[in-house]
C-alpha cells in the first residue's frame, strides 16, 4: 500500500510539474534523440515520407548490408556505418553537393556516424527520426530482396 | 545482527553498546547515502526531462509511447523516496522501491551491452556529453546500492533526520 501510495504521488507531482513547465515534454514525444543529438538536422517520418518520392533526395540505409538486404525504404542506397570508408566509396559516384541525403538506421548512434561522416564531405545531409522503426509503422514504401 | 525494535528508533539511546552504536551509524549512512545517491540523480532529470528522455530512447527498450513517460516520471519517484528516506517516512516501501529500481537499472544496462549500444547509461548526469558508461562500473555501482537498499529493507528502524528531533518531553 505504502508502495503504491508512493508511486502514485510521484505521478502526481510529475503530471503536475510537466503541465505547469514552459514547453513541458508531450507524454508520447515522438524524435526523443533530437534531443541529445541537437547538431544533426533530424525529420520526422510525416515529413521523410513524401520526399521518398523527390527526385533530389536519396535514403541512404546506415545498417548493416544483411539487413539493408532484406527490407528497406523503397529506392534507398546502403552506406553501412560500421565500414564507412569502404562503403562510401562505393556509393560516392551516386552522389553529388545538390541532392539532399537522408540517413536511418534501428541505432540512432549508427544514423549520427553516417550523417556525420556525409556532411563532413559537404554533402546535404539529414537523419530519419525514429529510424527504419518509424518508417515501417508509417507503413511507407519499402522494397524486398537485393 | 539483529537488533531490538527499541534499540533502533532512539539515536538518543546512551545504553547501547558500541557495536550497537556503530551498526546504527552504519545504517544511518546508508539511509543518508542512498537518500543522497537518488536525490542526487533525480535533480538533473527532473531539470532535463527532454534530454533525459534522449538517454531512456537509447536503450531501444521502450515503445515510443513509454520513452516521454518515463523520462517524465521516473525522476519523480527517485526525488520522492530519496526525500522519504532521509526523513525515515515508509522506509521498508522506500527501500523496496530502490531494490526493484536496482534491478531494473542493471538488466536495462547489461541488455544494452549486450545488444552493441555504446551509450551513457543516463544514471547521475543526462545527455550523452559525458561519454559511454562502463558495464563493469556500473554493475559494480548499482549491486553496491542494492545491498544497501536490501539492507534498509531489512532494517527499516534505522536512525534517519527525524531521529535527530527533540523528543517531547
Amino acid at each position: 500500500m505504502q508502495v503504491l501510495t508512493l508511486v502514485l504521488l510521484s505521478a502526481v507531482l510529475a503530471a503536475a510539474s510537466n503541465s505547469f513547465r514552459s514547453g513541458g515534454l508531450p507524454w508520447q514525444g515522438s524524435q526523443p534523440e533530437s534531443h541529445i543529438y541537437r547538431d544533426i538536422d533530424w525529420l520526422s517520418v510525416e515529413v521523410a515520407g513524401p520526399l521518398q518520392e523527390d527526385a533530389s533526395t536519396i535514403f541512404l540505409e546506415a545498417r548493416p548490408i544483411e539487413q539493408f538486404e532484406r527490407r528497406r525504404v523503397f529506392g534507398a542506397l546502403s552506406l553501412p556505418a560500421d565500414d564507412l570508408v569502404a562503403s562510401w566509396a562505393s556509393i560516392r559516384d551516386f552522389l553529388d553537393p545538390s541532392m539532399t541525403l537522408i540517413v536511418y538506421a534501428d541505432d540512432p548512434n549508427l544514423t549520427v556516424r553516417t550523417v556525420e561522416f556525409l556532411s563532413a564531405r559537404g554533402l546535404r545531409t539529414q537523419a530519419l527520426g525514429g529510424g527504419w522503426d518509424a518508417w515501417t509503422n508509417a507503413r511507407l514504401p519499402e522494397e524486398r530482396g537485393r | 545482527m539483529t537488533l531490538a525494535p527499541e534499540a533502533t528508533g532512539n539515536a538518543n539511546n546512551v545504553t547501547r553498546s558500541w557495536r550497537q552504536r556503530a551498526w546504527l551509524v552504519l545504517l544511518f549512512g546508508l539511509r543518508v547515502g542512498m537518500a543522497a545517491v537518488f536525490i542526487g540523480a533525480a535533480v538533473p532529470k527532473i531539470l532535463s526531462p527532454d534530454i533525459f528522455a534522449g538517454n531512456v530512447f537509447n536503450y531501444q527498450m521502450l515503445p515510443a509511447w513509454g520513452v516521454n513517460t518515463l523520462a517524465i516520471g521516473l525522476p519523480w519517484l527517485e526525488f520522492i523516496i530519496g526525500i522519504c528516506l532521509l526523513l525515515g517516512l515508509w522506509t521498508r516501501a522506500n527501500a523496496l522501491i530502490m531494490s526493484v529500481l536496482m534491478v531494473v537499472f542493471v538488466i536495462a544496462f547489461a541488455s544494452a551491452t549486450a545488444r552493441g549500444l555504446n551509450i551513457s547509461c543516463g544514471c547521475f548526469e543526462v545527455g550523452q556529453d559525458h561519454g559511454a558508461s562502463s558495464l563493469i562500473l556500473v554493475l559494480l555501482r548499482d549491486f553496491a546500492f542494492l545491498v544497501a537498499a536490501v539492507l534498509l529493507v531489512r532494517y527499516p528502524n534505522a536512525p534517519s533526520l527525524l531521529s535527530f528531533l527533540p523528543r517531547r518531553p
